[in-house]
This record gives structure tokens, sequence and C-alpha cells, in this order.
């Protein structure tokens, strides 16, 4: 079978089996959905790439473990969100003690995709989401970057619907007062 | 605007907000939809939210540098080396023992089991029985 066709039991299975391929396959897979989570989470960071990779290191340690209760993305989506979380704890912790961490900021490399003032925007609104604290930013890189339903991400992150909703909703009121210049709008 | 149009139009922006998460009712559907047809504010206003929901949406990067695959695979052999040696002796003596734990447990429930239905139930009396012989009682015994 070739790695593209699999589908994502027979990728887990082939994985579990040491099949490198297939675990390269769910890398490349799954990789956008982590990467907008650590970024979102922890801001474009050398740190979040490095979580990002944890996130997988540990998803290959727990193969054993995964019973496919919850599907792969969801799965690797709340590794990444726990790592994250614990990521910007000890952020807190240095903090303190070292006002200014010696974080990589990648902002500067280059985005093809998205050149001049279509960067800038984006600097914006990724400032405007690193601005919020994280009950609010968790909530927001769910349901408004990666697109989960509040159901899903109620479950991800072990919350119930209604907190899930109102927090969506107080996030939104700071992001816009944030990204006031950006939409127009007049106050 | 009195108190009872503001608590309205408190009320509708509400229901916007919360339209873009979630599936209103039949009823809340109509009186947003309504609303939005005849305040051109509040379409205003939805049209905002949903320029920033496209915004927030499109501003996260979805890719890593060149070469992620290749460090987290060097990450995974690396951790591997780690577990490697006495973590992962003590990992297989885990394995190993956790057979015999559980026979061993099941064995210790089964006996206590056993000796609770069987066994003759303790008696105080026995329990706290003391002897009624003085010291001198039983020096008094001939060993000969």
């Amino acid at each position: 079978v070739v790695a593209a066709e699999r589908n994502e039991q027979e990728l887990i299975s082939a994985a579990r089996n040491g099949d490198q391929t297939a675990f390269k396959e769910i890398i490349h897979k799954y990789q956008p959905r982590v990467a907008a989570t650590v970024f979102g989470m922890l801001g474009h960071c050398t740190e979040a790439e490095d979580i990002g990779q944890e996130t997988f290191i540990q998803f290959y340690k727990s193969l054993e473990r995964f019973r496919g209760d919850s599907s792969l993305a969801t799965y690797l989506t709340r590794i990444a969100i726990n790592l994250s979380i614990n990521e910007l704890r000890k952020r807190k912790k240095k903090m303190s003690t070292f006002a200014s961490s010696a974080r990589h900021d990648l902002e500067h490399i280059p985005d093809s995709r998205h050149p001049g003032p279509d960067r800038d925007v984006q600097r914006m609104v990724r400032k405007a989401v690193q601005k919020l604290e994280p009950k609010f930013r968790k909530v927001v890189v769910l349901r408004m970057i990666n697109g989960y339903t509040v159901k899903e991400t109620a479950q991800i992150l072990n919350l119930p619907a209604g907190t899930v909703l109102s927090r969506l909703a107080r996030a939104q009121t700071k992001l816009r007062t944030s990204l006031k210049p950006l939409l127009g709008d007049k106050p | 605007m009195n108190k009872t149009n503001r608590s309205k139009n408190k009320k509708i922006s509400r229901l916007l907000i919360r339209s873009l998460d979630q599936e209103l009712k039949k009823k809340d559907q109509n009186t947003l939809a309504e609303a939005l047809k005849k305040s051109p504010e509040l379409q205003r206003e939805k049209n905002d939210l949903d320029a920033q929901r496209q915004l927030v949406a499109g501003s996260a990067a979805r890719n890593f540098r060149p070469g992620f695959t290749q460090r987290v695979l060097a990450g995974v052999m690396t951790k591997e080396r780690k577990t490697n040696g006495l973590e992962k002796f003590y990992l297989n003596l885990k394995l190993i023992f956790r057979p015999v734990a559980v026979i061993g447990a099941v064995l210790l429930l089964a006996l206590i089991l056993f000796n609770l239905g069987a066994g003759d139930p303790l008696n105080s009396d026995e329990m706290y029985y003391a002897s009624e012989n003085t010291v001198e009682d039983i020096l008094d015994v001939s060993l000969f």
C-alpha cells in the first residue's frame, strides 16, 4: 500500500509496527494543524517549533496506548495544547527572573505566500491573539484558527460547551478592540 | 434610548455573536434575521465580526520550517537511545513482574475471603484471655 493512500487506522498500525514511512506520513499530514495550534498559543517563535516537535515525539511514545477514541488530529491537538500550556507556565516563571526571555522570534523570516502588507496584517492579528489571556487564547486557537466545533473544543479542553461559548464571546470582544485599526471600525 | 430598547439590542448582539459558533433555535434565527434587515448598524457589526474571524483564521502559520519531519525523527531516535540501557531493563523487569503481582494479589484476596468464610470467628474472650495463675503458682510447679 502506498503511504499516501493509507487511512488513519492503517497509518497508526503501520507506525506501531515500526514503519517509519507511516510515521513520516502522519507528521506530514497533521503538521499544519499542530503548527497552527502551537504558533497560535506561543507566537511565531523557535520555542513553538520545539513544542511542535515534542508533540509528535510524545505521540510516537504513546502510539501503543492510542485507542482511537478520538481522531488522530484531535489527539495531536490535545497534546500540542497541553505542551503549549506547560511552556507558557515555564515562560511565566522565567519572566520573573529574566525580564525579556531569549525567545527567538521567527516573524522576520520571509514568507513567500504572504508578502508585504499582508504580512503586516498577519503580524498585527498574531500580536492581538498573543495579547489574550491563555484561557481565551486556547478557545480562539481551537475554534477560530483550527476550525473545531464548539463541542470538539470543549472535549479537547475538557470544559463545558457553555464555558467555551462564553470565552469565545469575550475573546471576540477583546480582539475587536485590538483589531479596530484593521477593521476600520468606528468607536 | 430607553431601557427596553437597550436590553433588546444587547440580546440581539448576543445572538449575533452566538450565531458564529452555534446553530440558533429557529425563533432566535428569525429574530436575528429580522434585526439584521432592519438595522444597517447591526449588519455592519456582523460584517466586522466575520472579517475579524477571517483575519484570525488566516493569521496562523500552518507550517514549520523545512526539515521538520527529519528533526522529529532525530528527536525520536535520541529519546529511544536514552530509554535504552538501564531504563529499558527496569521497564522489562516491571513487565515481567506485573503478572506475578496480579496473581499474588488475587491469591491473597482469595485467601482472605476463604478465611473469613470458613475460619472460626475470633472470640473476644479468647483474644483477651489471661491466665489466672499467679507467678507463685507457676514457680511452684515441680519440674522433677
